[in-house]
């Protein structure tokens, strides 16, 4: 049992690696700020709550409950704010007047006008 | 190859395996070895002078309380001057504040953040934190609130004068702890030696004056900042009402 919650937090913590790692890449390479936002929301909601994870079970694999426990009330505060964060950063910059790219069709902007009520 | 991108990314480079060895350094560093001079006297004598587990709070509050106190006071002059100078202004909604989803969210998370300034303040001679700390945390709440509510919002739920009334109150209560110090005989601010109870290092109830000052200054610090913040808000206002948006 303990073996196996060692196991699952090395391969929790590689894929938190893998997704902090990616949206590093992403901050970089993506073109505009909705892209890189998308990009650099995976550090927190991939990469912390992946290590998190992995903190928990390796908690777990001590047989420290009560950390355990903490790891991961921290990881469900973290999923609470962190769209919250992006999702008002985006809504900002929508309503300063930067458009996403290579955009077709912009049914929020219809919203917002009331065109579709 | 020589050109400007290349050299800061070279730079970038370098500056990235620097903090990346200062880390490794942090991570691999013992503790304990070659401290000498007053730090050693500090790090050994904590413990058995104040009962705090938190060396830094034990300096701060104890060793130095005093100075404390007129750091406090600093902020709390600044706050009273910033409230002096902005005041005469009309209050007025300057601000719808951001979308629905954010302030639903927002009222789930606030009881969680003052839970968590609480713990910083009470738990400031345990554990890294403080009255500071955890006071800044708990004005950052109240300037959460106008951000995301829009400035009218805070304002009409805790009135400035109770925000003044409780950062007096901090400031006052650091004193009272002070002059028990002299009262029983000893110097301004004495903690042990004024027969406050040491108690076991590590348990809540330790360390004799230090989590009442820290309680004291988070006081302070909490409605003192909330305050300097409202009262130049008030400067940035805009005039024109109109309804919020509605997504």
């Amino acid at each position: 049992m303990s073996a196996m919650f060692f196991g699952l937090s090395t391969v929790f913590m590689a894929a938190g690696l893998f997704f902090a790692f990616a949206s590093v890449v992403g901050v970089i390479r993506f073109p505009d700020v909705y892209t890189r936002l998308h990009a650099s929301t995976k550090a927190l909601s991939g990469g912390a709550m992946m290590i998190l994870a992995g903190t928990a079970f390796r908690a777990a694999a001590t047989g420290n409950w009560p950390a355990m426990v903490k790891t991961l009330l921290i990881a469900a505060f973290l999923l609470a704010t962190n769209p919250l964060a992006s999702h008002a950063i985006a809504r900002a910059c929508y309503h300063h007047g930067i458009v996403p790219k290579g955009t077709v069709i912009d049914e929020y902007a219809e919203t917002v006008r009331g065109d579709r009520s | 190859m020589k050109s400007p991108r290349n050299l800061q990314r070279l730079g970038a480079l370098a500056l990235s395996l620097a903090l990346g060895w200062w880390l490794w350094q942090g991570v691999t560093i013992s503790p304990f070895q070659g401290i000498t001079g007053p730090a050693a006297r500090y790090i050994h004598g904590t413990a058995r002078d104040t009962g705090a587990a938190n060396v830094v709070a034990a300096i701060l509050f104890d060793y130095r309380g005093f100075d404390t106190l007129g750091e406090a006071s600093v902020i709390y002059t600044t706050v009273c001057g910033v409230a002096l100078l902005f005041a005469k202004r009309r209050y007025r909604r300057s601000s719808h504040g951001l979308s629905f989803i954010v302030k639903r969210s927002m009222a789930l998370l606030v009881p969680f953040i003052l839970l968590y300034a609480s713990s910083i303040i009470v738990m400031g001679h345990l554990s890294p934190g403080g009255g500071f700390q955890g006071g800044s945390v708990m004005a950052t709440v109240t300037i959460l609130f106008c951000v995301i509510y829009g400035s009218s919002f805070e304002a009409a739920r805790v009135s400035p004068k109770v925000k003044e009334t409780i950062e007096s109150s901090g400031a006052l209560l650091f004193v009272l702890i002070g002059l028990v110090g002299l009262v029983t005989g000893g110097a301004f601010l004495t903690n042990i030696a004024a027969g406050f109870p040491r108690g076991t290092m590590g348990q809540l109830f330790s360390g004799g004056t230090i989590p009442l000052l820290n309680i004291a200054v988070g006081m302070k610090v909490g409605a003192g900042l909330s305050t300097l913040f409202y009262s130049m808000v008030k400067i940035l206002e805009d005039p024109t009402e109109s309804s919020p948006p509605e997504v």
